[in-house]
């Protein structure tokens, strides 16, 4: 309950600052936009569309009215196309991205990090750690270029850019997915341990002899709860990498959204697009908490 | 372990996704192109690639050639009855996709139809020349003039489309299933980025020898690349970065065919105020700008530098010189514009007040030729003590900013030239943007002449051997007074694939060469 | 107040320290290290790949990539270690008075945070260099609004933990103000895990900028940065990978040893049980 209510505040906290912006900016944001050679009939039309000829509170109730209602319309001449619909195409998009580079991101960590706990302060080991430090350095608008000049020009395999087909997922879901595999690696493996070294105390205090492979599954399920803890709290950092990657394939998704507003200045959208980018990641980490109470027990008493 | 299956899973799902090519070659040919046209009915497309494709299903009476003559197409033959009045004779069994003959009714109701405002165009406001149309036989059209006007030719380009389609509720249809007379007819369009087309078989030249013409769009430029590098697309017009073709050139397989074009670059600069309301400071700026080493740098030998608007193969042709470089005389200029420049600050130590340096906004729109090429702009006016401060916009936002004369100086291209009329649209006092015409007009810069006015009406009434005189005269009044400063006219490059022969470009960047190329089998 | 130097041990923390001890040497020597200036353009030499003349190749007009690494290092430099000094400052301020004094002020504070990190990852500054226009300072600006709630909340843990011993109770009882309880009691022991942070704040702001220059949204046009000159090789992949390649690598090999450098320093100075890191 006080979760919930926390989230909203901080979502209302989010309305206010990006609505009023605008506002805190030195100087004359339109200004800033047009330029000085702009007539200043155009200059009014760009300062109503984005509700700075109003005072700030009538400026935040209108904007937020809106934006809840549907209604927020372009601030780009003839400022008519309403901003919603836009959003509504290109957040599938995002949330595929996002997902599938989830998915990679536990296919390639689980395998890795469990054999290395397995195989602790082995070679393998050490490797898997070395692989791990380096995918979090690893910058996506680097790995992306990367990834196409090896599998999309050299090899051919894969297309350069755009969405379309399951093709076209794989580079960039790899892309948003390295860093999150190479972070989820390290905490499954130290997961694992854990569980392990839990484990084996019951065990030897039952006195009994319980086969590895049970071993191992109960260690397993065990270590699960903090690496879903983590893939809860990493969505945001996917979600935030996604922009980028977005731009390097020309992913039509809310960063690709969020990047053609920002060069048109359409205020209204880019506004809006962040917005809903914070809303997704809140119901996101909402969501996690729900999971993770209806999963831990002990998190459930609360 | 569940874990481990789990990982060979996903490698073989990746290695199998790896090896299926969906777009893999069958017969025909591919074109790429870089957008989607907006359209395929040649009375609304507005975009390059739209008008193109239209025209190559819906032809009309004539084509223009490379120099910018007039050429007859579906007409068999023209002249010139009196000066207002100008007779087409069709050629003779010209047939439209669906079988039915296309006669000068078609014809007639096409352009009725836009003239009266029945069908909305946005062309209708370069028809008004019209007055009436005739079609007093299957064979002949007349199109009567309000008053003499030359450049009406280049307007009789939008396409015939059947009779049906000219007005009410069937005319929508020539978007979406369009039906012409031309070398290629619609077969399908899956989507906006892929298009199907089959040769016509009673197509007036005769059936092309191309099985199928496939058209797809593809945006990213690295992409359409590799996909004619990987065999999977035969053709691609222009829609190329200069830098991409030795690259290009070293497959085997592909060709790279160029010829001189039409397209004319320039800097396009605000005369309504200072700095470039003074005629000394532009021609300073012609002079400061080393036009041709840009134009080999970064098109390597793909561009000829302009001396206006009209290039070298064009009929009005005039050489006036075009930019070359002086500092010097640059620097003169510039002094006496009330301007320091660099080196100069032993004469300017003497004037009071101080004069300042020339300081202006070069916007150009966010595609990266552009802005490299801006950027030479900059360092080589710096070298003068002229301070540019670039900015590049998204192309909306940029085109906006030209249409409203919100700039200082421009970066921009006109796609082909062949009517020279279009210098009365550009420069004509008459067509200065204003919320009147809805910001509509063509001369952005707001430069206006009255003896080139004059000039430039005249020609758009008179006979040839006139034009001709008249427009040497206008380009050499925008020599001296540089309204735009004259770049360069890039090449037409043409990529083509092994499975495309007898393909030669137009200068104006037409598909119909198409109609005459052959399919053969790699 | 000195602090113990604290010892690194392992290849990976040498590794660290010698990367980043290069970076600072490339960034300060860029006018004596670089080939040729970074405004320098070269036309004969477009998208060339590397050779004598331009060791790294040449990008756009002709740029030496070389050297736009060399000022570009300079660049994320200047741009992370303000926004780490003025993260940490900012932070420590905030998250030492809500500490300290608790009540609503603690509570107003840090409802604050929660605003800021309802945006994920680098949106907001996306948002606010969008709006403010590229520049180094709207840069440092929107990462500094953005990155001082780490500080703040770790140096508020540490009041929290601290502000009972029975030295800070001493020092209030003998009538100490609380700025000097904060700055002369409490901060010399919490400076351990403030500088493991603000070490890992480094590479953070270095990516970062270079996210930022790599939308378009960072430095300015022209200004060399890693970011941008990968945006730049990014269209000519094709033809000119070398431009992209080479300072993506910078990139990555700066952030990878700002990391081992990290790790160690926080094992030197705030060693946990290595479970849950």
């Amino acid at each position: 309950m006080k979760k919930s209510a926390a989230v909203a505040l901080a979502m209302v906290g989010a309305l206010l600052l990006i609505s009023l912006f605008l506002n805190l900016v030195p100087g004359d944001p339109v200004d800033i936009m047009l330029g000085e050679h702009a007539a200043l009939v155009d200059r009014q039309a760009l300062r109503h569309a984005v509700g700075l000829d109003q005072p700030w509170y009538d400026q935040l109730w209108s904007f937020s009215k809106s934006l809840v209602t549907g209604e927020l319309r372009s601030s780009l001449p003839p400022f008519q196309k309403k901003v919603l619909p836009q959003i509504a195409a290109a957040l599938p998009n995002t949330l595929l991205l996002a997902f599938a580079a989830m998915a990679i991101g536990v296919a390639l960590a689980l395998p890795l990090g469990v054999l290395a706990a397995a195989r602790s302060h082995s070679a393998i080991d050490h490797l898997a750690m070395a692989l791990s430090v380096a995918g979090v350095a690893l910058p996506r608008f680097w790995l992306g270029p990367m990834l196409i000049i090896l599998f999309a020009i050299k090899l051919d395999w894969l297309p350069v850019s755009g969405a379309g087909s399951l093709r076209h997922l794989v580079l960039p879901a790899i892309t948003l997915g390295v860093a999150l595999a190479a972070f989820l690696s390290r905490v499954t493996r130290a997961a694992m341990l854990e569980a392990l070294r839990e484990e084996f105390i019951t065990v030897a205090r039952a006195k009994g002899l319980a086969p590895l492979p049970v071993l191992w599954k109960h260690a397993f399920r065990n270590a699960l709860l903090p690496i879903l803890t983590v893939l809860g709290l990493e969505f945001g950092t996917l979600l935030g990498g996604a922009i980028v990657t977005e731009k390097v394939f020309a992913w039509p998704g809310m960063g690709t959204l969020l990047l053609n507003g920002i060069e048109a200045r359409d205020y209204n959208l880019v506004r809006a697009v962040v917005l809903a980018f914070t809303f997704s990641y809140l119901a996101m980490n909402a969501l996690t908490d729900l999971a993770y109470a209806a999963v831990d027990p002990r998190v459930r008493k609360q | 372990m569940v874990k481990l299956r789990g990982w060979s899973f996903w490698a073989a799902a990746l290695l199998i996704l790896a090896r299926c090519h969906p777009e893999s070659s069958e017969s025909g040919v591919t074109l790429l192109i870089e957008s989607p046209p907006e359209s395929l009915d040649g009375r609304l497309a507005l975009s390059g690639n739209g008008q193109r494709l239209a025209q190559l299903i819906a032809p009309d009476l004539v084509t223009f050639d490379d120099k910018g003559e007039p050429v007859p197409d579906l007409a068999d033959s023209y002249r010139q009855l009196d000066p207002v009045s100008l007779a087409f004779k069709l050629r003779a069994g010209l047939r439209f996709h669906d079988g039915t003959p296309l006669t000068s009714e078609d014809v007639k109701a096409t352009y009725d139809a836009i003239v009266k405002g029945e069908f909305s165009s946005p062309r209708a406001q370069k028809l008004a020349a019209i007055s009436s149309i005739d079609a007093p036989d299957p064979e002949t059209v007349i199109f009567h003039l309000k008053r003499p006007y030359a450049p009406i030719l280049a307007e009789l380009t939008l396409g015939i489309v059947p009779r049906q389609r000219a007005r009410g509720p069937q005319a929508a249809l020539q978007d979406e299933r369009p039906v012409g007379a031309g070398p290629f007819r619609f077969v399908s369009r899956s989507d906006e980025n892929h298009l199907e087309l089959r040769p016509f078989s009673a197509y007036y030249r005769g059936e092309p020898r191309i099985s199928r013409l496939q058209v797809r769009v593809v945006r990213d430029e690295t992409a359409r690349v590799l996909e004619l590098l990987k065999g999977r697309a035969d053709l691609l017009l222009g829609s190329i970065s200069p830098s991409v073709l030795p690259t290009v050139k070293r497959n085997p397989s592909l060709r790279v065919i160029t010829g001189p074009g039409s397209g004319y670059s320039y800097v396009g600069l605000n005369l309504r105020g200072p700095p470039f309301s003074d005629r000394r400071v532009r021609q300073a700026l012609c002079k400061a700008l080393d036009v041709p080493l840009i134009a080999e740098a970064k098109f390597h030998g793909l561009a000829v530098p302009a001396s206006g608007m009209l290039p070298r193969h064009h009929w009005a042709y005039w050489d006036t010189g075009g930019c070359r470089r002086d500092l010097s005389k640059a620097a003169k200029l510039l002094a006496e514009a009330g301007y320091t420049t660099a080196g100069s600050e032993d004469l300017s130590a003497q004037s009071t007040p101080p004069k300042p340096p020339l300081r202006f906004t070069l916007k150009t729109s966010s595609d990266r030729l552009r802005k490299s090429i801006a950027l030479i702009m900059k360092e080589q006016l710096a070298q003068l003590g002229v301070e540019v401060e670039l900015r590049s916009l998204e192309f909306g936002t940029f085109f906006n900013d030209v249409r409203k004369g919100n700039f200082d100086a421009v970066t921009l291209k006109w796609a082909t030239v062949f009517e020279p009329n279009l210098m009365q649209d550009v420069f004509s006092s008459r067509n200065i943007p204003s919320i009147d015409n809805q910001f509509s007009g063509l001369n952005r810069g707001g430069y206006a002449n009255a003896q080139l006015d004059l000039l430039l009406e005249r020609a758009s009434g008179a006979d040839r051997t006139q034009r001709l005189t008249l427009y040497h005269q206008a380009q050499e009044i925008l020599e001296r007074d540089l309204p735009y400063i004259p770049l360069w006219h890039e090449d037409v490059v043409a990529v083509v694939s092994s499975r495309l022969r007898d393909f030669q470009p137009s200068a104006q960047g037409f598909l119909q060469p198409l109609a005459l190329a052959r399919e053969v089998s790699p | 107040m000195s602090l113990p130097w604290p010892r690194l041990r392992g290849l990976g923390a040498r590794f660290g320290l010698a990367v980043a001890l290069l970076w600072v040497l490339a960034a300060a020597a860029a006018p004596l290290l670089a080939p040729s200036s970074p405004r320098a353009i070269d036309l004969t030499a477009d998208l060339q790949r590397p050779s004598l003349r331009h060791l790294l190749g040449a990008g756009e007009n002709g740029i030496d990539v070389l050297t736009h690494i060399l000022y570009g290092a300079r660049v994320s430099l200047i741009v992370s270690v303000m926004t780490v000094l003025l993260s940490a400052a900012v932070g420590t301020i905030v998250g030492g008075v809500a500490g300290y004094f608790r009540g609503w002020l603690d509570e107003l504070l840090m409802r604050s945070t929660d605003v800021l990190l309802a945006f994920p990852g680098i949106l907001l500054a996306i948002f606010i260099t969008a709006v403010l226009g590229p520049s180094l300072a709207n840069v440092v600006f929107a990462l500094t609004f953005t990155g001082w709630t780490g500080y703040a909340r770790l140096f508020r843990g540490q009041v929290l933990s601290l502000r009972q011993r029975e030295y800070v109770q001493a020092a209030r009882a003998l009538g100490a103000s609380g700025r000097r309880i904060l700055g002369r009691h409490i901060l010399p022991n919490a400076a351990g895990p403030l500088i493991v942070q603000a070490t890992f704040g480094i590479p953070g702001a270095i990516l970062a900028e270079a996210s930022l220059s790599f939308l378009g949204l960072g430095v300015p046009p022209g200004t060399p940065s890693w970011g941008a000159l990968v945006d730049q090789g990014t269209q000519y992949l094709l033809i000119a990978p070398h431009i992209a390649l080479f300072p993506g690598l910078a990139l990555a090999l700066t952030v990878l040893g700002f990391n081992f450098l990290g790790d160690a320093l926080r094992d030197a100075l705030d060693p946990k049980p290595v479970a849950m890191r």
